[in-house]
């Protein structure tokens, strides 16, 4: 496939075109790497040194860590790209089962969560294990003016779930709701999730064929439930979700809860 | 889009918009097909694109390229919309997915250029403000330097370090945290 991107044709035509793209479209290219890898574009000349600080999107995968090792990171990386504009978070965190992270920890995630946030982002999405989430803190936080696409996992939907009712509340413009779960969360995920709709429903005006209307937000058009059973579909559709709205997936990650 | 929505096909070869390359060379489309770039929308919603839309950034060969791309996803837009509306049943999802899927292959070929056309094609989405191609091409351009060092990313895109090994070493020093 990249035969065409190779060493000697580059040298054939001798120039750096790269560099010569314009600000805008090089921040947009080093959104799509890795955050670390776009950090380390910064010693490959002048043109480079600060242009990471200025990628609208941050991806941050771990794994095979503990919080304590990525939180150097993650923390010097918001530091210093500070108050650039973000359109869109993705973070997602796998680490080994036995590790149970301790509060400082936890208040680590809340405090990058609410950076993004804080930037007002577009898309948001927070892969973690749901111990490793506490909401609390997130009550306090304004409005999420921008947020249009968001995607959880377990966390949301177990533990004292209100951080998915908060977030809801807070995004008015909010349009598309994706909820990753595995299989073996499926059945506590779908409980915690139907509270929540309903929960939102049921103070609003009670009509239950126009959840749309219910949410805060008005243009949530999709909601999407990972790795979902006709439960939940049905349960959705009950409350007014048009079918056309729901999509399933089912990612290789989550099938491996099947078995 | 309302043209394309209507289904009337007087209305849709009524609106078709002429674009003109920088070597003057002109491309008759649908306004489907013309509004995927945002520049375009605006200049048709604007009502000045009678006697056509020149595009004095755009070469003919990178042009024709750019429509290519359009026409795809111009048409699988359409497609969408329909299953969505009228299908009520998993049947539309499996449509959704075969969709998706021929999309995703029209891409990937859509990507076997040469370098010096890839970046063409970056500053013509750009300039024409196509979403879709720009995110397509830029993400091509990141995954090429994926995995490598900086030195490799030097020497694939010929990229001259004019900095001084001591300023070097100051910028590996303040990233380090990249790095570990």
């Amino acid at each position: 496939m990249p035969q065409s991107m190779t060493a000697a044709e580059a040298q054939a035509d001798g120039a750096d075109r790269i560099s010569a793209l314009p600000d805008g479209i090089l921040r947009h290219v080093l959104g799509f790497l890795e955050a670390d890898e776009a950090v380390r574009t910064s010693v490959l000349a002048q043109r480079w040194e600060d242009l990471w600080k200025f990628m609208r999107t941050l991806r941050i995968t771990r794994s095979s860590t503990t919080i304590s090792s990525s939180r150097k990171f993650v923390d010097h990386l918001l530091n210093l790209r500070g108050r650039s504009s973000l359109d869109k978070f993705l973070f997602s965190l796998t680490y080994a089962n036995d590790v149970s992270p301790s509060e400082n920890q936890v208040s680590c995630l809340n405090r990058w969560t609410r950076y993004a946030l804080m930037q007002e982002v577009e898309e948001l999405s927070l892969d973690v294990r749901e111990e490793v989430y506490s909401q609390t803190d997130l009550r306090f936080c304004p409005s999420f003016s921008k947020l249009k696409t968001l995607l959880l996992n377990e966390w949301c939907v177990t533990g004292d779930h209100c951080a998915l009712a908060c977030i809801l509340q807070h995004s008015p413009v909010l349009e598309k709701l994706t909820i990753d779960l595995c299989r073996e969360h499926l059945h506590v995920g779908l409980l915690f999730l139907l509270d929540e709709i309903k929960d939102q429903i049921v103070p609003s005006k009670a009509i239950y064929n126009s959840i749309e209307q219910s949410f805060t937000s008005e243009q949530l058009n999709l909601v999407e439930v990972n790795q979902c059973v006709f439960d939940i579909m049905k349960f959705l559709i009950t409350y007014g979700i048009p079918l056309h709205k729901i999509s399933i997936r089912q990612n290789s990650r989550s099938s491996g809860c099947l078995n | 889009m309302a043209s394309a929505g209507s289904g009337d096909e007087k209305a849709a070869a009524a609106a078709m918009i002429t674009l003109i390359s920088s070597d003057n060379e002109k491309f008759e489309v649908t306004e489907a097909t013309a509004t995927l770039s945002q520049t375009i929308r605006h200049m048709i919603e604007d009502g000045c694109t009678d006697g056509g839309v020149p595009l004095p950034n755009v070469t003919s060969k990178i042009l024709a390229r750019v429509i290519e791309y359009c026409k795809k996803h111009a048409t699988a837009a359409a497609g969408e919309e329909g299953s969505s509306s009228s299908f009520s049943d998993a049947a539309f999802l499996e449509v959704d997915r075969a969709f998706l899927e021929e999309l995703e292959e029209f891409d990937d070929a859509f990507l076997e250029v040469d370098r010096a056309t890839l970046f063409d094609l970056i500053l013509a989405a750009n300039y024409l403000d196509i979403k879709g191609l720009l995110n397509l091409t830029c993400q091509k351009v990141a995954d090429s330097v994926k995995g490598k060092t900086p030195e490799q990313i030097r020497e694939m895109y010929n990229i001259v370090n004019d900095l001084t090994p001591e300023e070097e070493a100051e910028i590996r020093r303040e990233t380090q945290w990249a790095f570990e």
